[in-house]
């Protein structure tokens, strides 16, 4: 509860700032002067991610890619400004995101509360009492199941409550009634997120009931089941982060600019129309028009080349940047193995989706952005061209009455229905795991259950 | 009981202890754990080392690049502007154990004379998932885990007898409830403390491994020993109030979440909320202001601004009001200004926290821990500062070499590519690692609360 308080809190402020900078920044592009359109192109324009309601429940990678880009002429800047997160020793054993909380705090305590839950009946001999009295196996296996889960009922729904009245506490930012009651709104969304934690608490359940069953004594139970709890949520998942980037590792900063560097070196220059790398282009052009020289041209040639370099550079940062995305989703399937062994996994993939923090909708966000910067360049390099004239290039001005005519970048966030089929191996992982540890445990105990 | 009866009774638990399962897996967990990390820090420094050894080569690379384009020679100022020069901080031997902030912080910075502000942040490239997910380090299993593996073994210390009615006889034996208490967390520590010798030795000798068996990585496994140390004593207060095995383990487990999971999370949730760290945002929002302006404004007030910063200029006062490459870096030197507060104020704030999290450490040993190995290692935020300092003061040098040149607006020929600035990386000194009093004295404070006489009462 603290948690989703505090964070709820840090996130309201965050939510703020980006307000203002967006109003800021817009307010510095509509002031500006006389300008030369390239010079507004690296002027450039800043893409921001808006927050969704429920980040404040599950932050998600956020903290580490950022909500904010910065876009300009020439080259596609990776999302960046992300608050310095990791940068406290502190920070460093964990966040502790409502969502982390509810995770892995919730197994931890049907650990606790359930471990003993068969293993005390065998332990004080009452196990023989109740089969005399009647019950099957069977019966006792799923009806220790159905108590543990009602008794794990409260905690489960106790994060995302506090979370949800949290979010209605500040009725300005949960919007008006229309998007908060729609399926793409923040209230299914919630239901949704509930339903996961419920289904996350579930395998536990039945894995301690499981457990409880195998041993002899509450002690035993206790110290495999904390062993368990350990390190599925602990170990594994970092373990698994580590591996992934050990299997599959990325470039260095230094190998990749190298590398980008080399690439762009290729096309030339398209700042000197002189450039002989696009000479052929420029024959082309004037072959086109019918004119002997580029200063014959009815447009300005200058703004055509700078178009024509933006469209080959693009394309090389898209290139590059594929083969980056590339090798993080192979490290990603790394962390789907791993997932069917640490259901905590599981549950902050689909929470993280839920919450649009993860990863797909930060790159469907760096997509858009991309091409709204594209848009956004091309735009000004045809004002150059139609606008400037070649041989006045470098003094002329374009009057500051264009500025009005550009729009601000409006991001479009995955439906709830691409969310959820994203996060659907991870409902299989949580499902299907709960099917197959129910029924291997009802025949365990239908076997191994000791009088 | 004399000394040596004692030592006879701890090593007989020891031995004890070895038979059993529990202990023999728990144990192989940790040295397994322990392991994986080494191996897998080991690829991480050498994926650092790999990449500051690159430099070179793509620096070259680059500086042919050049040559070929300018040939026949170039303006000084062409020159300066499309040349990167690289500046690296080597990674101490001990970070293959402790990435500290190295595998989010920049250590390797290419530098060009351009303003030198939204080059320094660039941080190194990584899956943003995995990286939520946090490192798999030596320091994350000796801090978090080693702690946990001598809570099983220790927990019950007493239990195990209170529950089977047995302690009182073993307390007349053994000459003391205390002592009995001692010899057995004494024993688990001496294994836990086992294990961690050997994960030590495996660091040393592993095939690769730059470690060697000096002072900072005694200081390094030193600082591990005393926090188990205190582990030892949570252990015997919690297990001298417990009288069934379920409980002392259910109670040790939840001082273990508290301490080392819950609240770190809320230190470092406080923390961030005190003390918010300027935006990066704010600082490329500001500096684009701040150069876009010296476009649209006379170069010569423009260059009069930046010539009122520099009170020991020796070169020309004029610039043309054509492009000029003078006027050029000046805008980008008056950019690198108009953000230098927030600059200041990036470091002050993230001091501040670094502060504010050790002295709430008292709450929370293992956060001390991780403050002390990172500074042995390098990997905290001074050497993330050095770093930035560092750059500062080589970009400082290249405005030395290039500005005159640029002024006079010389040519440059490829051969005078060796008289470029070159970056020298010298071993970081390791910073002021917080003192590891709390590990001393929250011990010897909690050796009072050790009461396992009413165990005894019924």
């Amino acid at each position: 509860m603290v948690a989703a308080f505090l964070s709820h809190q840090r996130q309201s402020a965050e939510r703020r700032q980006q307000a203002h900078f967006q109003e800021l920044v817009r307010k510095q592009w509509l002031e500006q002067p006389d300008r030369h359109p390239h010079r507004v192109a690296h002027y450039g324009s800043f893409a921001f991610k808006p927050r969704s309601l429920l980040a404040s429940f599950d932050p998600g990678v956020e903290a580490q890619v950022g909500r904010i880009q910065y876009l300009e002429a020439h080259r596609q800047n990776a999302m960046n400004f992300a608050e310095a997160g990791g940068l406290t020793a502190a920070g460093r054993l964990g966040e502790l995101s409502p969502s982390f909380v509810a995770g892995s705090l919730l197994a931890l305590i049907i650990a606790v509360i359930g471990h003993g839950i068969l293993a005390e009946e065998t332990e004080l001999g009452r196990l023989r009492v109740l089969m005399a009295q009647g019950a099957g196996r069977k019966t006792l296996w799923w009806g220790k199941i159905a108590g543990l889960a009602v008794a794990m009922l409260p905690f489960a729904i106790l994060v995302p409550m506090a979370q949800g009245a949290a979010i209605l506490r500040s009725p300005a930012e949960a919007g008006s009634a229309d998007t908060l009651f729609t399926m793409n709104g923040p209230l299914f969304r919630g239901c949704l997120l509930m339903l996961g934690m419920l289904l996350h608490g579930l395998a536990w359940v039945i894995l301690t009931v499981l457990v409880s069953a195998m041993v002899r004594t509450r002690a035993q139970a206790a110290a495999i089941m904390l062993c368990l709890w350990l390190g599925s949520t602990l170990v594994l998942p970092r373990a698994a982060s580590g591996l992934a980037a050990t299997m599959h590792p990325l470039p260095t900063r230094s190998e990749f600019n190298a590398r980008l560097g080399a690439e762009l070196e290729k096309l030339g220059d398209s700042h000197n129309p002189d450039d002989p790398n696009y000479a052929r282009f420029r024959d082309d052009t004037l072959k086109k028009y019918g004119a002997a020289s580029v200063e014959e041209l009815p447009i300005n040639y200058k703004g055509l080349l700078m178009a024509k370099g933006e469209e080959q550079t693009s394309q090389v940062f898209q290139a590059e940047m594929g083969k980056l995305e590339e090798v993080m989703n192979r490290q990603e399937t790394i962390l789907a193995v791993v997932a069917w062994l640490s259901p905590l996994l599981s549950w902050q993939d689909i929470s993280m989706r839920l919450c649009g923090t993860d990863l797909t909708s930060a790159r469907r966000f760096a997509q858009q952005a991309e091409e709204w910067r594209y848009g956004f360049i091309q735009n000004l390099n045809a004002l150059q061209r139609d606008h400037i004239s070649y041989a006045q290039n470098s003094t002329q001005r374009l009057d500051k009455s264009h500025w009005h005519e550009f729009e601000d970048f409006q991001p479009v966030a995955p439906g709830l229905r691409e969310v959820l089929s994203g996060s659907s191996p991870a409902w299989l992982r949580l499902g299907l795991g709960c099917i197959a540890l129910a029924l291997v445990g009802s025949w365990v105990v239908e076997r191994r259950l000791r009088v | 009981m004399s000394g040596a009866d004692f030592m006879k009774l701890t090593v007989w638990e020891v031995r004890r202890s070895l038979r059993l399962m529990s202990t023999r897996i728990t144990l192989m967990a940790l040295l397994a754990a322990g392991l994986l990390s080494i191996e897998l820090g080991q690829r991480f420094w050498q994926s650092q080392q790999q990449e500051i050894a690159d430099l070179t080569s793509q620096h070259e690379a680059q500086m042919k690049r050049l040559s070929h384009r300018y040939v026949k020679g170039g303006e000084a100022g062409y020159w300066a502007y499309s040349s990167a020069l690289p500046t690296w901080q080597e990674p101490h031997p001990l970070a293959t154990l402790t990435w500290g902030v190295r595998d989010v912080t920049p250590m390797v910075t290419w530098v060009r004379l351009l303003g030198l502000e939204p080059q320094l942040y660039d941080a190194p490239l990584g899956n943003p998932k995995l990286q939520a997910l946090g490192g798999f380090d030596l320091a994350f299993v000796l801090a978090l885990l080693a702690p946990c593996a001598l809570l099983l073994l220790a927990h019950d210390a007493l239990s195990r007898d209170a529950s089977r009615g047995t302690l009182p006889l073993i307390a007349v034996q053994a000459g003391g409830l205390m002592l009995v208490l001692a010899a057995r967390v004494l024993s688990a520590l001496l294994l836990v403390l086992g294990a961690c010798v050997v994960l030590g030795f495996a660091a040393v000798l592993w095939p690769g491994s730059a470690i060697r068996l000096d002072l900072d990585t005694l200081e390094w496994f030193g600082s591990v020993g005393l926090h188990l140390l205190f582990w030892a004593v949570v252990v015997a207060a919690v297990a001298s109030y417990c009288r069934t095995p379920a409980a002392s383990l259910a109670a040790s487990f939840g001082v273990w979440v508290w301490i080392v999971v819950l609240l770190p999370a809320l230190i470092n949730l406080v923390i961030s909320a005190w003390f918010p760290v300027p935006q990066g945002l704010e600082l490329t929002v500001r500096q684009r202001q701040a150069m876009h302006r010296a476009w649209d404004e006379p170069r010569q007030a423009n260059f009069d601004r930046f010539l009122k910063s520099q009170p020991d200029w020796s070169h020309p006062r004029r610039v043309s009001e054509d492009f000029s490459w003078t006027w050029y870096y000046a805008m980008h030197d008056l950019a690198d200004q108009s953000v230098s507060d927030l600059a200041e104020s990036y470091v002050t704030r993230l001091r501040e926290r670094r502060l504010w999290t050790e002295r709430l450490s008292w709450l929370s040993p293992p956060v001390r821990l991780q403050l002390r190995l990172s500074a042995t290692a390098r990997t905290d935020l001074e050497s993330h500062f050095l770093h930035m300092t560092r750059v500062r003061a080589f970009h400082e040098k290249m405005k030395q070499h290039f500005f005159p040149l640029i002024t006079a607006e010389k040519t440059l020929l490829p051969a005078d590519i060796v008289t470029f600035p070159k970056f020298t990386d010298t071993a970081p000194p390791a910073s002021q690692a917080p003192a590891s009093t709390p590990l001393l004295i929250l011990p010897l404070a909690l050796l009072l609360l050790i009461r396992p006489q009413r165990l005894l009462a019924s």
